[in-house]
């Protein structure tokens, strides 16, 4: 691939979704804000940054699971990428489509466990939420049997690029939450709380996992 | 590491998900293989020699050579 097309795919892939996605983030906020009269700092207040953090984690995850389920449901979408005008067939199509609503599955799981950690929490009694701590349970357990599916189903280049992120991951997270509880633990005037540590371990998986994937050729 | 898997495929015309489906593996494994991506398994890459009825090293390109003692 010459050094022109490459900068055009990345032109293509990224940059020009990356200044969609903001005008339209912008253009949403600011409709929010100024038309419908939701007060957006008021909304926010109350909320520490974690918390912020994983809302807007969550509702990433849902528009993914959104993005992915849509990609199912569209040949044309899903041959764009393919070299020489190829297209995939009948069989790769019903190979994919589970995959991709799999992958959907688990992302809606996630985005379900980060909104309910992240909206519920201050002095709250353990009783009373028994029921989300139920649905969190299922959740996990939801995206647990997709992923072994979803490992189960591909071939070896899902396999090794899913090694290759838990290995970067865990190196990482492992580097973050040690430093973290350390400047905790010795009074530096930093919170350590468990949605802190949920927070940087779906983060830093979904962002390696991006990378590595980006750079695998996968995604 | 350099590979001639597309040369081989082309020379065959085959696309990218009819050699993907003559191996058993998804048409993403093959365009990353041929892009330089993806180093295959030895599994995969032998089952590409076979397929292509070459020599392995013939198909991806390696130019270490040991040191002499």
């Amino acid at each position: 691939m010459s050094t022109e097309n490459t900068k055009k795919s990345w032109l293509r892939r990224w940059l020009i979704p990356m200044i969609i996605g903001a005008i339209f983030g912008y253009s949403a906020i600011w409709l929010l804000d100024n038309v419908v009269g939701v007060d957006i700092k008021a909304a926010m207040q109350g909320y520490s940054t974690a918390q912020l953090l994983a809302m807007l984690m969550s509702v990433l995850f849902v528009l993914i699971a959104v993005i992915l389920l849509a990609l199912s449901f569209s040949a044309k979408a899903l041959s764009a990428n393919l070299p020489d005008g190829e297209e995939l067939d009948e069989a790769e199509l019903k190979e994919m489509t589970p995959m991709l609503r799999l992958s959907a599955l688990a992302m809606s799981a996630y985005a379900v466990i980060l909104w309910l950690l992240s909206t519920i929490s201050g002095d709250v009694n353990g009783s009373s939420h028994l029921g989300h701590l139920l649905i969190i349970a299922v959740m996990v357990a939801v995206q647990l049997g997709v992923n072994i599916l979803l490992w189960i189903r591909h071939d070896e280049l899902y396999k090794a690029i899913m090694r290759e992120t838990a290995g970067i991951s865990y190196i990482l997270i492992e580097m973050i939450i040690i430093l973290w509880a350390a400047a905790s633990i010795f009074g530096f005037g930093i919170s350590f709380n468990p949605l802190d540590v949920v927070l940087v371990m779906l983060s830093v998986y979904f962002v390696v996992g991006t990378v590595v994937s980006v750079r695998r050729g996968f995604a | 590491m350099e590979n001639r898997l597309k040369d081989l495929r082309m020379q065959r015309e085959w696309s990218q998900g009819e050699l993907a489906r003559r191996l058993g593996v998804s048409r993403q494994t093959i365009n990353a293989v041929e892009t330089d991506k993806y180093d295959p398994s030895l599994p995969l890459a032998l089952h590409m020699a076979k397929l292509f009825g070459v020599p392995v090293d013939e198909i991806f390109i390696d130019y270490w050579q040991p040191e002499e003692d």
